[in-house]
């Protein structure tokens, strides 16, 4: 008995929440219409959406009243996560949901790579000589921070969004000489940020780190 | 009797072995997460911890204003901006930012295909931005034109930014 009333339920859900994660149906916005409520009103405008009767065709529709008012609506949807490839990849989210106590950490390596990269090349580019030191410089640092295991997780997973093979193969080498620097300084017992960057600025001199657009080396 | 209590033994030990099964993964659920399993609040956390919302905040912006000021405008055409330098990108993506809907909805593949590869940089190397003017040749500031993809990989919005 039990059972079968979950099933009839489970069903209403399901269909319930497939319309919600749509855009608001047509039947909704004539609904809107009979309600009387007015865009703009603030919240007089949903008290009335909410309020108005649903029938079979129109009983998801109070769940629509904030986006019908005008009213900023919490996301539910991709509609927030739209914009979120701009800030990280998908790996370098769900890597720092697992990992939050090294994002701070990874985040101020980065702060101090573009600042180091600014300093030595006047700016940051794509492809070049400050492209490979930023990279070169950032897993160094990180992996000075918190070693090479969590170096090599994390810019794998900022990687992974890089859509040209010859740009990310670039990137690749270029982390995983910084990562192999720090250890062979770490074990000459020499590892300090100074160390780091003299030894990005000769690599690059030495054409050892891997560019794509040479465009200038640093002084 | 004894089958009785083998099978209990059986059912048991299942038992246990299910248990501390489940017990390991309720230790580490995020493991199993993706990336849709994501919050749009936990997304937010992350986004402010990585340092993006700041980086917005702290790079210089140019209005369009601004930019008509200082480069002029030209209409534009993505060929002339792939085969030009910076002296010849900067007027007609003056024109992109009066016309932005000439990129927005298109996705990261046209755009890279009609504009080329991308030379600037802005928070990420995956984010396309074309350099507009470069301060090693001005002795000024260095400033580029940045597309915005979304997950949807279609562009959502464009700017003109400081290239630092």
């Amino acid at each position: 008995m039990k059972i079968a009333s979950l099933v009839p339920m489970s069903l209403i859900m399901l269909i319930a929440s497939t319309a919600l994660s749509a855009e608001v149906p047509s039947e909704c916005e004539r609904w809107f219409k009979e309600s009387g409520a007015k865009p703009g009103t603030g919240r007089d405008c949903v008290w009335k959406c909410v309020a108005h009767p649903v029938d079979m065709g129109t009983f998801t529709c109070g769940s629509y009243c904030d986006e019908l008012c005008g009213r900023e609506v919490v996301p539910k949807d991709d509609r927030y996560l739209k914009g979120t490839k701009y800030a990280a990849c998908r790996d370098e989210y769900l890597y720092s949901i697992r990992h939050p106590r090294s994002v701070s950490m990874v985040q101020n390596a980065r702060d101090r790579a573009f600042a180091l990269t600014k300093e030595h090349f006047k700016q940051n580019r794509a492809d070049d000589e400050s492209d490979a030191f930023r990279h070169f410089v950032w897993s160094s640092l990180i992996s000075m921070e918190s070693g090479s295991d969590i170096a090599s997780k994390f810019l794998e997973a900022h990687e992974s969004c890089v859509t040209e093979d010859a740009a990310q193969e670039m990137d690749r080498h270029n982390n995983q000489t910084g990562i192999q620097t720090v250890e062979k300084l770490r074990k000459e017992g020499r590892l300090t940020e100074e160390a780091i960057v003299k030894e990005g600025l000769d690599l690059v001199k030495n054409g050892k780190l891997v560019v794509i657009a040479p465009r200038r080396k640093p002084k | 009797m004894k089958n009785y209590w083998t099978l209990m033994l059986l059912i048991g030990s299942f038992l246990i072995v299910g248990c501390n099964q489940s017990i390991v993964t309720a230790k580490e659920p995020s493991k199993a997460k993706k990336f849709e399993d994501l919050k749009p609040e936990e997304i937010k956390k992350i986004q402010k911890a990585l340092g993006w919302d700041d980086y917005l905040k702290s790079t210089k912006q140019m209005s369009l204003d601004e930019a008509k000021k200082r480069w002029g405008q030209k209409p534009f055409s993505a060929e002339a901006f792939q085969k030009g330098n910076w002296r010849v990108r900067a007027p007609l993506a003056v024109d992109l930012l009066a016309h932005k809907e000439i990129y927005v909805g298109k996705t990261e593949q046209q755009l890279r295909k009609e504009l080329g590869k991308h030379d600037g940089f802005f928070w990420r190397d995956s984010i396309p931005a074309y350099i507009i003017e470069d301060g090693l040749e001005t002795g000024k500031d260095s400033w580029q034109i940045v597309f915005f993809v979304g997950m949807n990989d279609r562009v959502d919005d464009l700017r003109i930014y400081e290239n630092n």
